[in-house]
Order: C-alpha cells, then sequence, then structure tokens
C-alpha cells in the first residue's frame, strides 16, 4: 500500500479523540510492521552473512568429497596390482616391476593423505572392518576375530576411505 | 528460531535437511554421507551400532542386527505384511501384549518404534554436531499408504528420540514440496518412487494451499536391490559360459563381482555399453583368471524389464483409483535412486508423454521437502520476505549494436550493478545510454527501456574517459540507470517503472526467440566484435604512425597502408572469417612499426612497448565496453 492510500479524510464531526484512536490504531500497525520487515532484514543480513561463512566450509567439503571419490575409484586399481603380484607364478623381472610400479601408487595415495588399514589385533571392529563373511570358530576366545582379509581398506586423513572387508569368526556354541 | 529437521526415515535408508536461506540444504552424518543406513545393531559387548556400522557388522550378527523395521512399525502382528516378513528377516519378531510386533535385540524385546528411535537419535545427534546447535523439533514423512496407528507409531519414535515432532509428512506430499508444486494450482501430480526394497506410486491432488493424495500403491518388496541381483546373476552364468569357472561359491570373488554389478548400473545410466572387468578373479591349474565382459544398456533393461514394466501396471492401476485418466496428470515427480535409469525414465515418460521433474536428487528429494514443510512451519518462507527475480537480462547497447549485460537474467532482487564504460571516437562529446531487456546477442533484437545521452564529456583520446553507468532494480522491480563521466562528475539518469512489468507469456516470448536465434545471433555477435576488434587495430596502427612520424620507413607504410585498404574491403563484405584474415594480416604488418622503431632505438633511450601487449590490452578494455558514440 502506498503512503498516499493510508490518508483518508476524517468526518470533521467525528472529533478529536476518534482522530486519536486512528491514529494510535495505524501506528500500531505501522509498529508491528515495523518489527516484522526488521526482524525479516536482520533475518536475511543474518542468513547472508552465515552463508558466506559456511560457504568456505563447503567449498572445502566439496574439494574432499571430489578427491575421496576419485581416489576411491583408483583403488579398485591398486587392488588388482595386489593380485597380480600375488601370483606365484608371474615371472620374476616381471614381477619386479609391477612391484614397483605398485609402490608408486601406494606412495601417491600416501601423498593425499590414504593408508592402508592394518590389522593389529586381529579382533573385527565395524568402525575399519566390514564383514562379508563368517566361519565357525572352535574356541569362545576367537569369537570376532577376523578370519581372513578378503579387500584391504584404506583411511584418509584419519577418516575411513573404504573398510576392510573381512571373514569373521563366529563362536556359536 | 531454533531449526526444524526434516526428516526421511526410509525402510533402506534415512537423510536429514534443514532450510537455510529459504533452500534446502542435506545434512551429511558424522560418517560424511548424505545418507545413513537405517539399521541398529547390539553387538555382543552389548554395544549399540546405529547406520553404517551396524551394517558392516550385519553379518557377523544377523539375528542382533535389525534393519527394515518400517516394514514393522505400528502393524499388528497377525497382519499379512508382518507374517510374510516374518519368513524373510533373520532376527526374530513375536507379537507383543497388545497385539504389536516386537523385535528381539540384545537379548531385549523393543517395540519397532525404539529401534526407529534409535536411527533418528543417531540423526539428530549427527545434525546437531553438525550445525553446532540443539534440534528439538523434527519433520518426519512417512509413506502415503501409512495408517494412523503406523503414523502415531511413527510420531513415537522421534518422541522417544528426544523429537518434538511438528508433523508426519506424507513422502509424496514432501517431494511435492520439494519442487515447489504447492504453489500450483489445481494440479494433478503422480510421484514415481523407486527405493532399494520398496516401490510406491502416489497421486496428488493440488488444491488451495493443499496436498491431497487421491491415491497409493505400490510393492514393498521391489526395488534397486533385485536389479543388482540379476546383474550379479547374470555376470556369474556369462563368465561361466565363456571360462567354464564358477565363481558363485566364491566370496571374495563374490564381493568384487557385487561392487562391479553396482558400478555396471551407475554406469550405464550414462553410456550405453559397460565393461566389467574384474582381473584376477581368480585363479586355478592354469594360472591367474581375468573377468572381461560387456554389458550393454539393452541387456540390461532386457534383464530387469519386468520390474520395469510392473511398476508402469501399477502405476496406471494407481492414477485409475484416483478416478484420473493419463491425460489428466499434470506433473511427474522421480524419486529414489533406481530412477536414475535412464529406462525407468523414459518408460515413465512414454507412459505420461511428459518429461519427468527429476532436477532435485532422487536420494535427497524426500528430505528436502521434509525441510520446505519445515521452512513454512518455522516462517523461513514469509510472503513479505518473498523477493523476485528479475526474469529477462538488462543492460546497454554498446559500439556495433552489440547488447552489453549488466544484471543477467534470474539475478534476485534488488540488486545493483556498476560497470566502466568509454568512448569510441577521439574527443567524443557525448555517449548515448540505451537500455534495453532481453536475451538477444544484438541491441536491435531486444526491447528498448529508454534512452538518455550524456553529453559535456571533455575532449580526449578514444578510450581514455571513464563512464560509469549504473543499474539499480530495487524491490518493486523498478530500474534507476546512471551514466557519471568520472572526470567532469557530470551524471544523467532515467528511472524505467516498467522493467518487470511484462507478462508472463511476453517473457516467455523473449526467452525462446533468444532460443530460436541463438545460432544466428551468435554470428551476428561475432561478426560486430571481429569489426570492433578490427576498428581498433586501425585506430591504435594509425596513431602509432601519427605519434612517430617521419621515423617510420615509407615501404613499412606503404604496406601499412595496402593491408588497411584490403581490410576495408574486407569490412565491407561482412565476412567474419575474411575480416580475421585481413586484420591478422594488417597486425602483421602494424607489428613492423615497434619492431622498427624498437631496433633503431638508442640503448639509452627507453625501449617502446611491444605492439602486441598495446593490442592486446585494447581488445580486452574496449571489445566490450564501449559505450555507442
Amino acid at each position: 500500500m502506498s503512503e498516499d492510500e493510508d490518508i483518508e479524510i476524517i468526518d470533521e464531526d467525528a472529533g478529536v479523540t476518534g482522530k486519536i484512536t486512528k491514529i494510535r490504531k495505524e501506528l500500531e500497525v505501522c509498529r508491528s510492521e515495523k518489527e516484522e520487515y526488521l526482524a525479516g532484514w536482520q533475518r536475511a543480513k543474518a542468513d547472508y552473512i552465515n552463508a558466506g561463512r559456511t560457504l568456505g566450509e563447503r567449498l572445502e567439503d566439496s574439494a574432499r568429497v571430489a578427491k575421496t571419490g576419485v581416489l576411491h575409484q583408483f583403488l579398485e586399481i591398486v587392488d588388482s596390482i595386489e593380485q597380480a603380484l600375488a601370483d606365484p607364478t608371474a615371472d620374476s623381472q616381471w614381477a619386479t616391476g609391477v612391484r614397483l610400479t605398485y609402490e608408486k601408487c601406494i606412495a601417491m595415495l600416501k601423498q593425499h593423505g590414504v593408508e592402508a588399514i592394518e590389522l593389529v589385533d586381529k579382533t573385527f571392529d565395524p568402525r575399519y572392518h566390514e564383514a562379508v563373511d563368517t566361519i565357525l570358530a572352535d574356541k569362545i576366545e576367537d569369537d570376532h576375530k577376523i578370519a581372513e582379509e578378503f579387500q584391504k581398506g584404506y583411511t584418509i586423513s584419519g577418516r575411513v576411505l573404504r573398510p576392510t572387508k573381512v571373514k569373521v569368526y563366529v563362536y556359536n556354541k | 528460531m531454533a531449526k526444524i529437521l526434516g526428516i526421511d526415515l526410509g525402510t533402506t535408508n534415512s537423510a536429514v535437511a534443514i532450510v537455510e536461506g529459504g533452500s534446502p540444504r542435506v545434512i551429511e552424518n558424522k560418517e560424511g554421507a548424505r545418507t545413513t543406513p537405517s539399521v541398529v545393531a547390539v553387538s555382543k559387548a552389548n554395544e549399540r551400532l546405529v547406520g553404517l556400522l551396524a551394517k558392516r557388522q550385519a553379518v557377523t550378527n544377523p539375528k542382533g542386527t535389525i534393519f527394515s523395521a518400517k516394514r514393522l512399525i505400528g502393524r499388528k502382528f497377525s497382519d499379512a505384511e508382518v507374517q510374510r516378513d516374518k519368513t524373510l528377516l533373520p532376527y526374530n519378531i513375536r507379537e507383543s501384549a497388545n497385539g504389536g510386533v516386537e523385535i528381539e535385540i540384545g537379548g531385549k524385546w523393543q517395540r519397532p518404534e525404539e529401534i526407529s528411535a534409535m536411527v533418528l537419535q543417531k540423526l539428530k545427534a549427527d545434525a546437531e554436531e553438525k550445525l553446532g546447535e540443539k534440534i528439538t523439533d523434527a519433520i518426519i514423512t512417512v509413506p502415503a499408504y501409512f495408517d494412523d496407528s503406523q503414523r502415531k507409531a511413527t510420531k513415537d519414535a522421534g518422541e522417544i528420540a528426544g523429537l518434538n515432532v511438528k508433523r508426519i509428512l506424507n513422502e509424496p506430499t514432501a517431494a511435492a514440496l520439494a519442487y515447489g508444486f504447492n504453489k500450483k494450482k489445481d494440479e494433478k501430480i503422480v510421484v514415481y518412487d523407486f527405493g532399494g526394497g520398496t516401490f510406491d506410486v502416489s497421486v496428488l491432488e493440488i488444491a488451495q494451499d493443499t496436498i491431497e493424495v487421491k491415491a497409493t500403491g505400490g510393492d514393498t518388496h521391489l526395488g534397486g536391490d533385485d536389479f543388482d541381483q540379476k546383474i550379479i546373476e547374470w555376470i556369474v552364468a556369462e563368465y561361466k559360459k565363456q571360462s567354464g569357472i564358477d565363481v558363485s561359491k566364491d566370496t571374495m570373488a563374490l564381493q568384487r563381482l557385487k561392487e562391479a554389478a553396482e558400478k555396471a548400473k551407475h554406469e550405464l545410466s550414462s553410456t550405453v555399453e559397460h565393461e566389467v572387468n574384474i582381473p584376477f578373479i581368480t585363479s586355478d591349474a592354469s594360472g591367474p583368471q581375468h573377468l572381461l565382459l560387456k554389458l550393454s544398456r539393452a541387456k540390461l533393461e532386457e534383464l530387469i524389464g519386468s520390474y520395469i514394466d510392473k511398476s508402469i501396471e501399477i502405476t496406471k492401476q494407481v492414477v485409475k483409483d484416483a478416478g484420473f485418466q493419463i491425460g489428466d496428470i499434470n506433473e511427474v515427480v522421480l524419486v529414489g535412486g533406481q530412477t536414475r535409469m535412464p529406462a525407468i525414465v523414459e518408460a515413465v515418460k512414454k507412459l505420461f508423454g511428459k518429461e519427468p521433474n527429476k532436477t532435485i536428487n532422487p536420494d535427497e528429494v524426500v528430505a528436502d521437502g521434509a525441510a520446505v514443510q519445515a521452512g513454512i512451519l518455522q516462517g523461513d518462507v514469509k510472503d513479505v520476505l518473498l523477493l523476485d527475480v528479475t526474469p529477462l537480462s538488462l543492460g546497454l547497447e554498446t559500439l556495433g549494436g552489440v547488447f552489453t549485460r549488466i544484471i543477467e537474467k534470474n539475478t534476485t532482487i534488488p540488486t545493483a550493478k556498476t560497470q566502466v564504460f568509454s568512448t569510441a571516437a577521439d574527443s567524443q562529446p557525448s555517449v548515448e545510454v540505451h537500455v534495453l531487456q532481453g536475451e538477444r546477442e544484438m541491441a536491435q533484437d531486444n526491447k528498448t527501456l529508454g534512452r538518455f545521452i550524456l553529453d559535456g564529456i571533455a575532449p580526449a583520446p578514444r578510450g581514455m574517459p571513464q563512464i560509469e553507468v549504473s543499474f539499480d532494480i530495487d524491490a518493486n522491480g523498478i530500474l534507476s540507470v546512471k551514466a557519471r563521466d568520472k572526470g567532469t562528475g557530470k551524471e544523467q539518469s532515467v528511472r524505467i517503472e516498467a522493467s518487470s512489468g511484462l507478462a508472463k507469456d511476453d517473457i516467455e516470448r523473449m526467452r525462446q526467440d533468444a532460443a530460436t536465434h541463438a545460432e544466428e545471433d551468435k554470428k551476428k555477435r561475432e561478426l560486430a566484435d571481429v569489426k570492433n576488434l578490427a576498428d581498433t587495430l586501425i585506430y591504435t596502427t594509425d596513431k602509432a604512425i601519427r605519434d612517430s612520424g617521419d621515423k617510420i620507413p615509407q615501404n613499412i607504410k606503404d604496406e601499412i597502408d595496402a593491408k588497411k585498404k584490403d581490410l576495408d574491403v574486407a569490412l565491407k563484405s561482412e565476412n567474419v572469417a575474411d575480416i580475421k584474415a585481413k586484420s591478422d594480416a594488417y597486425s602483421a604488418s602494424a607489428q613492423k612499426i615497434g619492431e622498427y622503431l624498437y631496433k633503431q632505438d638508442a640503448a639509452d633511450k627507453k625501449p617502446e612497448e611491444p605492439r602486441t601487449v598495446e593490442h592486446e590490452e585494447i581488445k580486452d578494455d574496449n571489445k566490450d565496453n564501449e559505450a555507442k558514440g
């Protein structure tokens, strides 16, 4: 509503009291509108400042996500090289070449903060390992111990990039 | 006001979003993922695990790992659905005292809502950590077919998790809200939701401020996991045919196959053929064995075609149940990760004869919609604060009849932009500011909003005066354009009331026009650009010759003159390639001035800047930014 439309000619007979009441009411509306607008303005400004502050974090986040995705895919290739090295029939000269290539890959991963998850005490820990199969244990002490590593796991800057895929002993007696 | 979380509590995965600055944003969990598996487990050490960690240990603890609690929540034990699931679920369930369902976990019997509460608790805690503030309120989504008891149980789950559940929202309604369809009037919308384990389809009708679910249907045991299984089976069978080796019993090989199958499914969403390549998959007496197969999109579609057909049949039935014809449907929304498959998009498109809405991540659209609803409740989206956008670009005419945009289309208003321009001729006394609106490349094709002349510019070589032009649109769409000569301080302005006063149809027509003429406009623009460049080249060369007087040998001058004549002819021909070629030839000759002067200059004199540098600078400064003289 424009200012012109707000102005209304008041009947002279209505008296001063009526006029004052009307103006007071209008003032009240104006005040509440003012507060609403101010609150909206403050909120918008705060949103803008906050968005600016979190933008940096989010950009970092998306860079990290992008990098993580590529490195995760790269692990698949590293797996294959590992499988190749495990082949006992390979020619030794050739195997040395593959091993050197493998070492380059691991060094590159390390440069990006990627490190293999070592199976220290062989206890299954879902924070680092993913169970894909189980095997019955004879002794209760073996319950939830790792029986076999299927696929090596990796962390990136301390966070799990890919869990180690393992076979786990389960004691069911 | 504290934030209200929008939560998509899914059968397989859950997601959380909030509204920030009026738009929804999905919040990552502690593990850095945008979705969290709806899985809960109690380990033998009596430790509670939720989400990814629970999923990772599932095979070691099948009886203590609870997933799909959503299939049981709020149901009677005697329900046919529960009886069916009982045979499929690896954990124990029993009838509770009041006829409901109880699940055994960690040696205790708990209600499904208590299990869902554990998932919700993790979602809440992770969101609080990420946002750095306490969350108390939430909106949780449920399938449209959930009855009162299932809704009440979901609400209870929220309360157990310490959340004040502001609303239980239908999943398809949330999807429609995420696309902003609540603002439409009298529309009929189909939400086609193909998730990992369930398929749901709903028909919504939007009336004044309400979204009504007219009909729902689906298959509670049809999802993407079935697709993956089919692909794995195919690879195993093909490999056996090819090599005689059966890898179906080899856990390690199967793991790699599973990953390969998922990858193939994703890849085939964007390519027509995928190579399944698993080197060293196994080994036998003859040495290491490799798996190499080609899976085409057509083959994949053949493998899973029956599932898609089934979903389409269900969809037809649901539309019929809603009392509508297929042709009545105005919009179709795709939800769930499987809808990324081109075959599904095509099937849906074929059925409804229109492109389905799929721009929002289908894994996140429900959580986004819940957050939009939260935003409406918490008052983030108030009418008084709704900001408009400029529907078309605004700008002015520059040298060669080019339309130079100052404010791009779809910029949120109020806004202001300033750019500095210059003159196109020596001692130019005035500039004309021709204000235009539109998307075409050339000024003459756009709509004139106003024009004015700024005069009194002090005599100066072209490109020297600095004319600052500012565009300012206020919240009501009123555009003020001001031009100011920075040298003399003289200014002139115009106020245009009708900058956003165009009818919707006109705006659409102008946008269409731009799209239709894009190619032809690009050519015109290119011609204007090369002409401007040639013009600048001639100007600077002439100036160099004037400045250096007789120092330049006549043969160079003659050569330049000849090339200039060629360029003049080319300019008249309006042939872009010809102008470019002649400009290059002219430029090469013009460079000889610099070369010669540089060689001739005595060592004690400061060498003149090479021509090419000056040329480049002028190209950048003057190409677009010279106000029309």
